[in-house]
């Protein structure tokens, strides 16, 4: 078991990747009540087609990932979630596009619930009954999504920007999508995706670190996990082009909402990715916030209001940069966004403002560390990325202006899609 | 330790955050106009100050120290209205500034006491831009069908009473409101609301409690009065529909519970409600949700200063009367007791984890210290635990047997037939 401690940060945490390959990271936080643990894998709803060593692809409908995640919940001599209950743990689960993870909490002895987490993450139990059961329940989540506005917004925007990629998709499919999933296909994705040297376990926890690491060492050496095939995601090769330019739908909503969004190359190399993230990170809270003395003036003639916000993220093989914003006038916002994006593109950033939001970041970064889904879930998605958790806190700091140069020449206009939400009539 | 008894001082003195909060909270009567008119002062007094004027300068002094956070919201309380001003900073040992903790309690000291403001009165430009913002955000709530079906149920049932008034404010009041509506309220904030100071983090407390002392010189007030109550008559009974063009039908059912927050039957209803919604051993999680496959999310809610609780679901329009019915049903098996021991079990232990799981986040520290400071005691988390382990089958069944349904709501999609009918 290695130890890792930071002085600047002040954390300690431990790691050993165990024999059957799952890594396993256990963050000490002395003093606390409370544990939290997360194991997660590195299937997503970006997995739609996965290729084996042999480069066979094998292809899932869109939202397998987030339905195997329903299921594996299920057992069939018992309830999982209320075993997790009756030793006072809270369980859930998420599916983002890239990972699915398994966690629970607890403020009392958190070895029975860590090895009932193993034991869910590491089986699957099911019948053709129970899947065609838990068809209707995601489909109600679908549902719920579909009439919140902001999740619609962001939906609609990604399908607009990409042509093949699986971002263009909902990461829990659509209802046909959905209806389509058999009882096979999920006994594949599974098998495929759920072995634990391709897995992680991260616990935060005020108790022993080596009794904890024992517990899962144990548990683990009990188990035994059939060889099976190495898959990776596919690549996807984008047109430059979005699918769709411009595009609106009606929804019961009060003021119009519209996204302006880019897409942008993906990066195959984890540093300079990151890199590129934090330099539009700086080069949007820089040009887009208050700290742009223009910012008064944009609320002021009401070309954006408080809604106005913006995201930007990168993959290996995708990219897109968005602004979004509620407002009557369409036009009058993207002419918005075109002239600040050239006038930054002109005028570049001040390097006070470099300065003055590094330390910003530094402030946020340690006071990050209060809180134990946010270290499990950073340092789960940096582990699959390959990436050293404190480096990616650090990355911020060492970002130069040649750095913001460089994210700005990345912005195509013409690679541009604009999504409008408009109130029903 | 007091001020005097209308402003106190709470310090939460612990090691385990990487910083250190604080929150301000006032506490002030709940009507209609002074809630939207506070609403409108939350959103202008975080915006700028007298010496901080511009968004830009603000930022550029919460950079100065590291990111800072600050927040104001308004919260409802029973019959009160809490406007509560929460800054964050990271500990000074991260970066060795024994100058960082003065010059945030200054910068908070600037906020409370400077606002910005034109000729002795708050300033015209910054309220005009607060009215448009609550507007919006008043708007967006609109636009979100469950928050939405939440406020309607409440204010329905409610009408009149402090139930039915949204600590947001009333959208119909905001248009009519005078920049002299919130000098008021303000003033009355100031000079004569109820104040809770309270510090979380680590820090020496006598450096802490002087410099607490010398940032925010409050004028001698009276102390607050209880602000709870118990619901006890809807202004509207039966089910209510509504009707949007949305796809998924929004049900909020609320009960009267007739339990104050005081009463000594308050944490067996804590468990009773842990048992009928608030987690996935519930009955309405496993009835509504796993056997039937009616809806992703159902859960209850206590509504505790009020006297109420509440069940929220989304489900398909085809599905309602089935829905209502099986939750009905859930209702009164709580009544009859008609629940295995092991639920109660359950329950009991995972509202004691979270209870628990309170000491290790400041904002549920926040939330006890303040609840403990309205209702005038000071009841500790084992205490609390001690309850909570000691409530048998026979309480859960006469807190259940107390409460009366009030108001079903339903925010629904309008049949053909009837959009044709129009």
């Amino acid at each position: 078991m290695k130890k890792i401690t930071n002085d600047t940060y002040q954390e300690t945490y431990f790691e050993e990747t165990l024999d059957n390959g799952l890594h396993v990271v256990l963050w000490n936080k002395p003093g606390f009540e409370k544990s939290y643990f997360m194991i997660a894998t590195p299937l997503g709803a970006l997995d739609m087609e996965q290729v084996d060593e042999a480069g066979k692809e094998i292809t899932f409908p869109a939202g397998i990932a987030h339905f195997l995640e329903h299921k594996m919940f299920e057992d069939e001599t018992c309830d999982i979630m209320d075993k997790f209950s009756k030793m006072g743990a809270n369980v859930n689960a998420f599916t983002s596009y890239t990972e699915t993870a398994y966690y629970f909490s607890t403020s009392g002895d958190p070895i029975q619930p860590l090895h009932l987490l193993l034991e869910l993450a590491q089986n699957l139990h099911i019948s053709k009954a129970s899947v065609e059961k838990e068809k209707g329940i995601i489909i109600q989540e679908l549902n719920m999504y579909k009439q919140m506005s902001d999740s619609r917004l962001l939906m609609e925007t990604f399908t607009s920007l990409f042509v093949n990629h699986p971002m263009r998709f909902d990461i829990g499919g659509d209802d046909k999508s959905v209806s389509s999933i058999t009882y096979e296909q999920l006994q594949d994705c599974y098998r495929l995706n759920y072995h634990p040297s391709k897995m992680i376990l991260i616990g935060v926890s005020g108790h022993d670190p080596k009794q904890l690491m024992k517990e899962i060492r144990d548990d683990q050496s009990q188990r035994e996990f059939s060889k099976v095939a190495h898959v990776t995601r596919k690549s996807y090769d984008e047109p430059k082009d979005v699918a769709r330019p411009s595009f609106s739908f009606e929804m019961d909503v009060t003021t119009p909402k519209l996204a302006v969004a880019y897409k942008l190359e993906g990066i195959a190399d984890w540093k300079e990715r990151l890199k590129l993230e934090w330099a539009f990170r700086i080069l949007l809270d820089a040009s887009f916030t208050s700290l742009n003395p223009d910012y008064q003036q944009w609320l002021d003639e009401k070309i954006i209001n408080d809604y106005f916000g913006y995201d930007a993220d990168f993959g290996t093989d995708y990219g897109f940069l968005m602004f979004y914003n509620e407002t009557d006038n369409v036009e009058q916002f993207r002419s918005f966004i075109h002239s600040s994006l050239k006038k930054v593109r002109d005028n570049g950033i001040q390097e006070s403002t470099l300065n003055q939001l590094k330390r910003r970041y530094f402030g946020q970064a340690v006071r990050s560390l209060n809180n134990f889904d946010e270290i499990a879930v950073t340092y789960m998605r940096n582990f699959f990325n390959h990436i050293d958790f404190f480096e990616t806190m650090d990355m911020a700091m060492k970002i130069t202006l040649d750095d913001l140069w460089y994210a700005m020449d990345q912005i195509d206009s013409a690679r541009e899609a604009v999504v409008t939400i408009l109130p029903k009539k | 330790m007091n001020m005097d008894e209308g402003v106190q001082i709470r310090l939460l003195k612990t090691d385990k955050f990487k910083d250190i909060g604080c929150s301000i909270r006032f506490l002030n009567p709940l009507t209609a106009k002074e809630a939207t008119a506070r609403s409108l002062l939350a959103l202008m007094l975080c915006d700028r100050c007298e010496k901080y004027d511009t968004k830009q300068k603000m930022a550029d002094i919460a950079d100065e120290l590291y990111g800072i956070t600050l927040n104001a919201q308004t919260m409802g309380y029973g019959k009160a209205q809490v406007l509560e001003i929460r800054s964050k900073i990271i500990n000074p040992r991260y970066v060795q500034d024994d100058q960082l903790l003065k010059t945030w309690l200054d910068f908070l000291h600037e906020v409370i006491f400077h606002p910005k403001k034109q000729q002795g009165k708050l300033d015209q430009e910054l309220f005009q831009e607060a009215k448009e913002i609550l507007q919006f955000k008043m708007d967006r709530s609109k636009d979100e069908p469950s928050q939405w079906s939440v406020m309607r149920c409440l204010q329905l049932a409610g009408e009149g009473t402090a139930l039915g008034i949204s600590a947001l404010g009333d959208p119909a009041l905001l248009a009519n409101m005078q920049i002299s509506d919130v000098s008021d309220v303000y003033e009355a904030m100031i000079q004569t609301a109820p104040i809770e100071i309270i510090v979380c983090g680590d820090f020496d407390e006598a450096q802490m409690r002087n410099a607490i002392k010398s940032a925010f010189p409050f004028a001698f007030r009276k102390p607050s009065e209880l602000v709870h109550y118990a619901a006890q008559i809807s202004k509207r009974e039966g089910i209510i529909e509504e009707y949007r063009d949305i796809s998924q039908t929004s049900v909020m059912m609320l009960w009267f519970t007739h339990t104050e927050i005081t009463d000594q039957d308050y944490w067996k209803l804590k468990v009773a409600n842990a048992m009928l919604g608030q987690y996935s051993p519930s009955l309405l999680f496993q009835e509504v949700r796993e056997k039937n496959s009616l809806c992703y999310s159902i859960f209850s809610n206590l509504i505790s200063f009020d006297g109420a609780l509440g069940i929220m679901t989304g489900i398909e329009k085809e599905n309602l009367e089935k829905t209502l019915d099986l939750i009905h049903i859930q209702m009164d098996r709580m009544k009859n007791g008609e629940f295995d021991e092991e639920l109660l079990t359950t329950s009991k232990m995972l509202l004691i984890n979270s209870l628990r799981s309170t000491k290790d986040d400041m904002g549920s520290l926040f939330s006890l210290a303040y609840q403990n400071a309205l209702l005038k005691q000071q009841s500790e988390i084992e205490d609390l635990v001690k309850i909570i382990q000691n409530t048998t089958k026979e309480d859960v069944v006469r807190v259940m047997k107390k409460c009366t349904h009030a108001l079903t709501y339903v925010l629904t999609k309008e049949d053909d037939h009837e959009e044709n009918n129009k």
